[in-house]
């Protein structure tokens, strides 16, 4: 069981609220930021101190020591930080919501265990292996499991307790065909290996990791599926199938607002080279920070009514009389808003880059940073363009893809 | 004057086509891009090989041991340069420009002195400068001038055997007025100042430069140093677009190579989860069909505005100083949408590219810092759409367009 310090711990900073904490943090978020564009992974300094602040917990019930939060709240806050910065933000969605999608079917045993450390930080590495690789297997060895496996996009994996191997991703080798277990597999049985280096996002630590004849004891082991919906735990995010899509909207809505911001900032102090007046009073600047508040704040209202809608649609739990899973319609519309906010935020980030002129090329300017992570935020598979295809099919008789049902991936 | 043996440097490379010499460097001008992005300028050897190939002097007179190419030919150099690599490319527009704007008001002797020597290759800092600076003065000393000077934005410093300090950037400490005479300073009498580092055309070596001495008479330019030429046959040295359009060709190079670099992934990628190749998937034929599209229809603009004002100029003798307004007007649009049309393209087909564009080994990754700097050029950047637009709402057109003020 969590223990009561833990939930003592939680009780306590919880008296401020989260909003406030991030924006108490924002001169040590920067500093990480910078940082972590050198390490190309959050220092370990920061991370901790995120942790502190319940950052990566905020999605966890409470009875293991979290916020507990819907959907909307968690948006505000994976938006706050990356307005602060990209990775930075980056880390705080998706350790906060691997936090809470590993756990939708965990054995309530191990979920107390694992949440029990005040640091629990699960990573995922998912993604196609870079270089070479011992492969992606799995076999049965006694009552538990024996991986050889690597997989990319690990985001946060260097201050990580656990990473999560899906099933979906390996094969059995005595069988050939998909595990019938998910694992968790905890630090130290993991090994990092340096394959990120990108442009965008480029400190949010998302390399591969790699297991070598792992040992996975039955009690760190998942079900195949483990992250259908869940009939556990009370919030609708467990049930919710856009958990890890309106999470990488919300970067790139932050981003977005960060540029703005940044934008708004320079204008009032830079007099662009041979124009004669200040770039606040030219009215391409006006015309420009005006259209890009008018997307962001319609992207993000997108966001925002369709998770209200979702959340109210799932209701409490099956056993209580709500839902396990959402109709399509509901989470068509929710699913297009999160695409729909990347794409409408890297196109705008791109004209007030544009807009700054020069200096928005300076590597000490924010929004050179912020164009490369707009960029990144909305090439992630879950929010990419290719969406508006797949969702926009629906509408003239196709079947959803099967993937829009439940998460397949952080 | 030019001796003989430049001349015939340059008439042995015509036999072939600038084209085609660009084509068979181009292992080396990915190599020059590469090692630029960590020296922040072109290396020295890459820009010699240049220099060798005739890159620079494409647009000087024939006399002076040019090419003495027309603006769509220039245009086609500076493209097939920035596909390779907006860094080369950009350093082939302005060096190539400059080399050719600064003999617009020269004497034939200064001319013909300064591009004897084969490496003749001029860079011009004349944006704000950066951090501590020591003034921006011209006084006159005897028949020279005594100069203190900083600019910025000198594209090409460090190969550079002249730079120009244009007239208007320095105020005559006696006058208080602005001096009316451009500087040429030659190499070792001007200090480069490290302030160029950037995500955008970082291999550029777009620094500082400084000057801190004396110019000699014979170094001095009119006043009205770029203004249209009454020596030069080529109707370059009239145009008043020749620096917008270089930076219009150097965007449109950039978003051909990454259209090409799209080409060769979307064959080859099959994006996690997708099932099929890149290419298979339906947006990516949309998207690089709509980009190619956008891209033509700039180029085109483009080229066919500039082919129009060279034929409105005419000849030296019996043409026109000025092209009529509404014909450099379309050719200072084109120039603009061009940059901004390339932003576009480079940013869709980057995107649609996924993470792949985004690795530090991917040559997407490049472009679309390289778009986005070219797209912000103070000669073609977005607002240039608002000042070109009132002229056809009644206001007239701002003075800068009528006659270069910048490189």
């Amino acid at each position: 069981m969590v223990r009561p310090e833990i939930i003592e711990r939680q009780n306590a900073i919880k008296q401020t609220p989260m909003l406030d904490r991030i924006a108490a943090m924002k001169e040590m978020l920067l500093q990480a930021g910078d940082e972590a564009q050198e390490l190309r992974h959050l220092p370990e300094w920061a991370s901790k101190e995120m942790a502190d602040a319940g950052l990566y917990r905020f999605v966890l019930p409470e009875e293991l020591g979290g916020e507990n939060v819907n959907a909307r709240a968690q948006i505000e806050n994976v938006e706050a930080a990356s307005a602060i910065d990209g990775s930075v933000g980056w880390c705080v969605h998706i350790n906060s919501e691997i936090n809470a999608l590993v756990i939708r079917r965990m054995e309530p045993a191990f979920a107390h265990e694992m949440c029990d450390d005040w640091y629990v930080l699960v990573c995922s590495g998912l993604g196609p292996p870079n270089g070479p690789n011992p492969g992606r297997k799995a076999r049965r060895d006694g009552d538990g499991w024996r991986l050889n496996y690597q997989g990319s996009f690990a985001s946060g994996s260097h201050n990580a307790t656990w990473n999560f191997v899906m099933a979906s991703q390996m094969t059995d080798e005595d069988t050939g065909e998909t595990p019938v277990n998910s694992f968790m597999v905890p630090r130290g049985e993991f090994e990092v290996v340096d394959t990120w280096d990108t442009a965008g996002m480029r400190g949010s630590g998302s390399h591969d990791v790699r297991m070598t004849d792992c040992y996975v004891p039955p009690e760190h082991t998942l079900p195949e599926v483990a992250l259908a919906s869940s009939e556990i735990w009370e919030n609708p995010t467990y049930r919710n199938p856009t958990h890890a899509v309106y999470n990488k909207a919300a970067v790139a809505l932050g981003v977005g607002r960060g540029a703005i911001d940044s934008f708004i900032e320079l204008a009032n102090v830079k007099t662009p080279w041979g124009s004669g007046s200040m770039l606040k009073d030219q009215p391409q600047a006006q015309i420009r920070v005006g259209e890009a508040e008018a997307t962001l704040q319609a992207a993000r209202i997108f966001v925002m009514e369709t998770q209200d809608a979702l959340e109210a649609h799932l209701g409490p739990l099956p056993s209580q009389g709500g839902r396990l899973t959402p109709d399509w319609e509901h989470a068509r519309l929710a699913h297009l808003a999160c695409a729909h906010a990347a794409q409408s935020v890297r196109q705008m980030v791109g004209v007030l880059n544009n807009a700054a002129g020069t200096t928005g090329s300076r590597m000490d300017s924010p929004l050179e940073r912020k164009l490369r992570d707009a960029h990144q935020s909305a090439t992630h598979a879950l929010i990419s363009y290719r969406h508006y295809e797949n969702i926009g099919k629906t509408w003239v008789g196709h079947d959803p893809p099967p993937n829009y049902r439940e998460p397949e991936r952080a | 004057m030019v001796r003989q043996e430049i001349l015939d440097r340059q008439e042995a490379l015509h036999d072939t086509p600038i084209l085609d010499r660009l084509a068979n460097m181009r292992e080396a001008l990915v190599q020059a891009g590469d090692e630029a992005q960590q020296l922040r300028h072109m290396p020295a050897w890459a820009v010699q090989e240049m220099i060798d190939a005739g890159i620079y002097r494409m647009v000087v007179p024939a006399e002076l041991g040019g090419e003495d190419l027309l603006a769509r030919e220039q245009i086609e150099v500076i493209e097939a340069a920035s596909a390779i690599d907006g860094s080369v490319g950009w350093c082939v527009q302005i060096n190539s420009e400059i080399n050719a704007l600064v003999l617009r008001q020269m004497t034939r002797e200064f001319a013909h002195e300064i591009c004897d020597d084969w490496n003749y290759l001029v860079c011009s800092g004349l944006g704000t400068p950066n951090g501590p600076f020591p003034g921006r003065e011209a006084q006159r000393e005897g028949d020279g001038w005594r100069v203190t000077y900083q600019g910025a934005f000198a594209s090409g410093c460090h190969s550079a055997t002249y730079n120009l300090v244009l007239t208007g950037e320095t105020i005559d400490p006696i006058t208080e007025k602005p001096v009316d005479a451009a500087f040429m300073v030659p190499k070792g009498e001007f200090e480069i100042v490290d302030t160029w580092d950037m995500a955008g055309l970082r291999g550029s070596g777009s620094h500082d430069v400084r000057v801190v001495g004396y110019v000699p008479p014979e170094h001095v330019l009119p006043q009205a140093a770029l203004a249209p030429t009454k020596l030069w046959e080529n109707p370059t040295y009239r145009n008043p677009n020749q620096v917008p359009y270089n930076k219009g060709a150097v965007a449109l190079g950039i978003a051909r190579g990454a259209l090409d670099e799209f080409t060769t992934l979307a064959v080859t990628k099959t994006p996690w989860g997708a099932g099929s190749l890149l290419k298979d998937l339906p947006e990516a034929p949309v998207r690089l069909g709509e980009m190619e599209a956008t891209w033509a229809a700039a180029r085109a603009f483009l080229m066919e505005t500039q082919d129009e004002i060279e034929e409105d100029l005419g000849p030296l003798e019996g043409g026109k100083e000025y092209p009529d307004w509404p014909l450099a007007r379309r050719g200072l649009l084109a120039s603009t949408h061009a940059a901004q049309a390339c932003r576009h393209v480079v940013d869709v087909i980057h995107n649609t590219a996924g993470t792949t564009a985004s690795r530090m080994s991917h040559p997407l990754e490049r472009k679309l810092r390289d778009a986005h700097q070219a797209a912000a050029h103070g000669g073609v950047s977005w607002r240039h759409y608002g000042n070109l637009g009132r002229t056809w709402l009644g206001e007239d057109p701002p003075p800068q367009y009528a006659t270069p003020t910048r490189a």
